[in-house]
């Protein structure tokens, strides 16, 4: 220990964690929004945002854990939709919500299994697999659907996205539960942590005893079993399946894991940080609507947004120096 | 003996023949006959949507004494290709077809095989939408989508009274969502006491839509009309004012008729839809193909023909209108879709 | 005092932080000339080079080149200015050709037009000879070293009146590295003044004319090679004597660890030998002679396909590394940044890698725990740390290693492999793994050591393997009179005849 660690107090090491700055910016936001309208800070709008936050919410875990090892499933649209075409099928023939769900899991988990054994087994990239899965499924969905929606007129599956306790939906609560608890995990659990490992450098957590095949292949059966949860739970909501829809939410999902603190390298993030990242846009694209933006302006504004999200991150995590190898703070010779 | 016997097989074999030409031989003898085969390319030909259409080139064919049937006339890509399009033209116009109905994947991919269609003497038509140059085409036909948006504007305008807030959900960048759009825009426009809220993107996404449709709701605690100028935007809008617990207090106008929107008009949340016309459309190309074959038209003076003296034979745009569908009139559109 | 062609370094200082990493600084290289700049990690060297080059701007002093002052603000100006640096990690672009490597780093940009591969200059033609390459293949199949080759005709493929070369012989085979002389010497010959960084003093001897030494963050001393011999340029750089380098053998071996048994594998075969308790077993041998593929193989990483081993007297099989580990086998990788660090995490993660199995309660980890252990142990290593949340990247290369070794010693492993322990890091850091790794033999750890580098292979080593082709091809106690020789010839594959009637 040398005589930095005096310096660096409470406040600096607050600063230093994307966390802490997403909450103010997530707080600096709700404030200006509600001067701007007064439709922003209603039970309503925040029911309904957080509604398509806990769907999404879902599938974000996965993306982080897999992130955090330095991998990304691109395919978890398709299998949203896919296992929304489940879900709904089997609410059509007569099946029992409490039935039909974990169907729909399970056939989320087993492409998600798919993709675990074609990327750790046969070894080909996770963007070219999951891509080839994205396509497939789809491709699939759309066939055995005709590309028609079926509508979901059974009150029953509805109450899966519609269910709450004091106006907040039930499903949130899980979301915002599992959260936490997962977060707790990836912080102290030693299964867990190993998955930072992973992303810090393959080779060394193979060498210090890691089954990095095993772990990867377990992550992508989870993410895929998570994306038919939102995707189910999004059809519940949408009282159909749309076997075209959630098209580009993997984007969205890696950027907020991006925005949270991982890094598409592997090895960086907290999950903590990426729920906080998706609630971000969740508002930033509430915001938008609420301030009434251009449509044609739309896109080119959220771009924007993202940029300066992500620099006041990099430059509050100190990260500048960090990453410029051998310049300002390196302390070699 | 014999000679009557062979006589009788050769009259029996015409006749069949005949029949067969003819579709059945259950229509009139057409004054004009096509010898050949009228083809239908489309895209992402699984969609049942094109059921409609094909039932009104079906029955147009009947009637004009021209040969076609949907599983062996009709063409297309499986998804949304327009370079899968233009093989297939060169394909057909190689094949030596009379003429092709197309409609087409996008703007521009297909102009060159229409053109060397055209060359060869193989009219084409588009359906639907036309194409970013009218010279390669006779015409187009389709319901104008500036059009859907004068019509569901004026409806929805009637239902509020002329006054209120309007939010429309479209998808920016897309040549017939932005026409609608327009239409709906400089439609209202016309009634003072009527505001359009800027224009909101679903991005094609039913979730999106949602999400986004909730906001502007909640923006807007004044907001009284929710138009969507696709089924996606329309079924969005349905289930935002629905969450929201505003049925009945939001006009809502979609588009098309999908079986969730007609679920949706059925259970009063969504107030009309705007839904195209597409057996006619399809069954007035066709009409127009023979026109075309048959080159009748005498523009010029009597006895000189349209076609062989390159004067187009039909209006390069021909409008083929809307329908609305509401309350009044779903349980027709439903049952017709349950019959399909 | 002739000015032309030298370059003077003349009181340069800069402060990184809390760091002095350069204190007022002084001294010339003249031109044509080959000046070696040595020193241990942290005594300023990379910082003096930024400086030179205009990637980091100094605090205070001046640097002259023909007796006008140099103010560069950056690499790109450094350049024009006909300044080029060639770094140890490599800049070239893998898919591109040679050819188009070379151009990469020399076509200005607004003067872009097509590539002409018979326009080279004829220094750059040159090395290109030398290397025997084919300009238009694709960098990727190139070893390591000819890609280095390339990086260097590359620089002075621009204009270039200062070439300096950040440890460049690093990852080059001796062929590799006698090549690289020629092109040095061919440059200097034409008036290029060369800076030169290197940890192996021997290449110091062999190349350079002067050597300036430098000792955290200041000169001390430059003087002619002829001048100098290892032990003075070592006392200089540390302070201690050759000497002291390397400690006193171990005596009395106890029980057997290891016993090998006609064990086979990928890359290597029929190996016997076994290993006793408290013991220094050094493994010499060629790049791709076994060593490393055996000790993989015993650590769990790839399956063997026969042969025997028996761990403390019980027969062992791994079947995987969690295996190995479990059974008391520690693995220090030879390549630290391939598969030793974890980059983007912290020291302490870094130190407790291979036991968070061990720390981790009910599997779940403690933080004060994790900090407990990192500190003892970085305590017991003495490395040189910031805080023990910073990432292990703002360490220098033997810090970085100690945090490895300190990783495998937190498991208690009763056999520890250590490949390539001191590759790529400065003498002190080295005389200090040296220690370190003879007390743990000392306390009874049963050790293996792969290097590369003979002094170190004898100077440790209580008994040695040599390898050739996959097989042991000598085993040599510590104490043979003909060490040196034996070991040659092992290395070589040929027999060993006394008194110097030895092949090859």
């Amino acid at each position: 220990m040398t005589g930095q660690a005096g310096k660096k107090g409470i406040l600096r090491s607050m600063i230093e964690q994307t966390e802490f700055i997403l909450v103010i910016m997530i707080v600096v936001m709700c404030i200006l929004l509600s001067q701007l309208n007064e439709g922003f800070f209603t039970s309503a709008n925040f029911r309904s945002m957080s509604r398509g936050f806990a769907i999404e919410g879902f599938t974000l875990i996965g993306m982080c854990f897999l992130l955090i090892t330095g991998t990304f499933d691109i395919s978890v649209a398709s299998v949203m939709a896919m296992a929304g075409y489940v879900f709904t099928s089997l609410a059509v023939a007569g099946l029992n919500a409490w039935l039909a769900l974990p169907v729909a899991i399970l056939v989320g988990w087993a492409i998600g299994s798919c993709n675990g054994f074609i990327i750790t087994r046969l070894r080909v990239n996770a963007f070219i697999a999951t891509l080839a899965t994205m396509t497939i499924v789809r491709g699939v969905v759309l066939s055995i659907s005709q590309g028609n929606p079926i509508r979901l007129a059974t009150a029953e599956f509805g109450q899966f996205s519609s269910a709450a306790i004091g106006g907040v939906p039930v499903m949130f609560i899980l979301l915002i539960l599992t959260v936490a608890v997962l977060d707790f995990m990836l912080r102290k659990v030693r299964w867990f942590r190993q998955l930072y490992f992973i992303g810090g450098n393959e080779n060394s957590a193979e060498l210090t005893g890691i089954n990095v095949a095993r772990m990867r292949f377990v992550l992508f059966g989870v993410i895929g079993a998570l994306a038919a949860l939102s995707g189910s739970l999004s059809s519940s909501r949408l009282e159909a399946s749309v076997p075209n829809a959630y098209v580009g939410t993997e984007m969205k999902l890696m950027v907020a894991c991006v925005i949270g603190g991982c890094s598409l390298n592997g090895g960086r993030g907290t999950l903590l940080g990426a729920a906080l990242g998706l609630a971000f846009l969740f508002l930033l694209d509430n915001g938008m609507i609420m301030m009434g933006i251009d449509i044609y302006w739309f896109q080119g504004i959220l771009g924007v947004f993202l940029i300066g999200v992500i620099l006041v991150n990099t430059v509050s995590a100190g990260s500048f120096g960090r990453r410029g190898r051998g310049l300002g703070k390196s302390r070699q010779g | 003996m014999q000679r009557k016997s062979l006589a009788v097989l050769v009259l029996g074999l015409a006749m069949g023949l005949c029949g067969v030409m003819t579709g059945g031989a259950q229509t009139r003898t057409p004054a004009f006959a096509i010898n050949g085969e009228i083809a239908y390319v489309a895209y992402y030909t699984t969609v049942p949507y094109w059921n409609d259409g094909l039932r009104g080139m079906e029955a147009a064919a009947a009637e004009l004494g021209i040969k076609f049937d949907r599983t062996k006339n009709f063409y297309g890509p499986t998804d949304g290709s327009g370079s899968e399009q233009a093989r297939i033209i060169d394909e057909l116009v190689a094949k030596g077809v009379k003429g092709i109905v197309v409609s087409p994947a996008d703007n521009n991919s297909i102009l060159s095989a229409c053109e060397n269609a055209m060359k060869h003497g193989i009219p084409i038509i588009t359906v639907i939408s036309g194409m970013s140059n009218p010279s390669t085409y006779y015409g187009e036909l389709g319901a104008s989508n500036f059009n859907v948006g004068v019509t569901g504007g004026n409806y929805a305008a009637k239902l509020v009274n002329g006054k209120g807030k309007v939010g429309i959900l479209t998808i920016p960048g897309v040549p017939v969502h932005d026409q609608r759009a327009q239409g709906y825009v400089q439609t209202l426009a016309k009634y003072p006491g009527i505001k359009v809220l800027p224009l909101v993107n679903t991005d094609a996404d039913p979730a999106k839509g949602q999400e986004r449709a909730a906001a502007l709701i909640q923006a807007n605690p004044d907001l009284n009309v929710l138009i969507g100028t696709d089924s996606v935007g329309g079924a969005a809008a349905a289930r935002a004012v629905k969450e929201a617990g505003k049925v009945g207090k939001i006009v809502v106008i979609g588009m098309d008729r999908d079986k969730d929107l007609l679920g949706y008009i059925k259970d009063g949340i969504v107030t009309a839809s705007v839904a195209s016309k597409s057996f006619s459309t399809k069954w007035m190309a066709m009409h127009y193909m023979y026109w075309i074959l048959a080159d009748k038209m005498q523009d010029i003076g009597p006895g000189i023909t349209d076609v062989a003296n390159k004067i187009p034979p039909i209006p390069l745009v021909s409008d083929t209108g809307t329908m609305v569908i509401d309350k009044s009139n779903v349980d027709l559109f439903i049952k017709a879709l349950s019959k399909k | 005092m002739e000015t032309d062609g030298v370059l003077s370094i003349r009181n340069v200082s800069k402060r990184f932080g809390g760091t002095q990493a350069l204190d007022d600084v002084s001294f010339d290289v003249q031109k044509g000339e080959i000046h070696a700049l040595l020193g241990e990690n942290g005594a300023g060297k990379s910082t003096l080079i930024k400086i030179i080059s205009g990637v980091v701007q100094k605090d205070r002093g001046s640097v002259f080149l023909d007796g006008r002052e140099l103010k560069v603000r950056n690499a790109q100006q450094s350049r024009e200015l006909g300044i080029n640096v060639v770094y140890q990690e490599l800049s070239l672009i893998p898919d591109l050709s040679v050819a188009e490597n070379i151009f990469a780093s020399s076509v200005n940009m607004n003067s872009m037009k097509f590539m002409r591969i018979g326009n080279l200059g004829s220094d750059v033609m040159s090395i290109v000879e030398m290397l025997d390459i084919d300009l238009r293949t694709p960098v990727r199949n190139l070893g390591i070293g000819a890609q280095q080759m390339v990086e260097i005709a590359g620089a002075i493929s621009r204009k270039c009146r200062i070439l300096i070369l950040d440890e460049p012989t690093a990852s080059l085979t001796n062929e590799e590295v006698k090549i690289l002389y020629r092109i040095i010497r061919m440059l200097k010959d034409q008036g290029v003044i060369i800076i030169f960084i290197s940890h192996k003093l021997s290449e110091v001897f062999d190349i350079a004319d002067r050597a300036t030494v430098m000792k955290d963050g200041r000169y001390v001393a430059t003087d002619r090679v002829g001048n100098l011999d290892e032990n003075s340029l070592i006392k200089l750089m540390t302070g201690r004597d050759l000497h002291d380098m390397y400690p006193p053998k171990g005596d009395s071996p106890g029980a057997f660890a290891l016993e090998v048994g006609d064990y086979s594998g990928s890359g290597f075969r029929s190996v016997n030998f076994s290993l006793r308790e408290g013991e220094i077993l050094g493994m010499a041998g060629l790049t791709g002679a076994g060593r490393t593929e055996f000790c993989t193989t015993l650590f769990g990483v790839q399956p063997s396909t026969g042969g025997s081993l028996r761990l403390f007297g019980k027969d062992f099989a791994p079947r995987d590394v969690l295996a190995a580990m479990r059974a008391g086998i520690g693995y220090l990788p030879e390549d630290r940044k391939q598969t030793g660090v974890f980059m983007q995490m912290d020291i302490k993660e870094n130190t407790v890698a291979a036991t968070i199995d061990g720390i981790a309660r009910h599997g779940i980890l403690s933080a004060a725990k994790i900090n407990e252990c990192a500190r003892e142990m970085i305590g017991k290593l003495s490395a040189k740390t910031g805080l023990l949340r910073d990432r292990i990247l703002s360490l220098s290369g033997g810090n970085q290693q100690k945090i490895v070794l300190g990783r495998w010693l937190l498991a208690n492993p009763r056999i520890l492999i250590v490949d390539e322990p001191t590759r790529g890091i400065d003498v002190g850091a080295k005389f200090e793994i040296y220690q370190i790794l003879r007390n743990l033999a000392r306390s009874g750890m049963a050790i293996i050591l792969i290097s590369s580098e003979l002094p170190e292979i004898i100077g440790m080593s209580d008994r040695i393997l040599t390898f050739y082709k996959g097989k042991v091809s000598m085993e040599i106690d510590c104490h043979d009179p003909f060490l040196e020789e034996k070991i040659g010839c092992g290395i070589m594959g040929s027999s060993f005849r006394k008194s110097g009637e030895a092949e090859a």
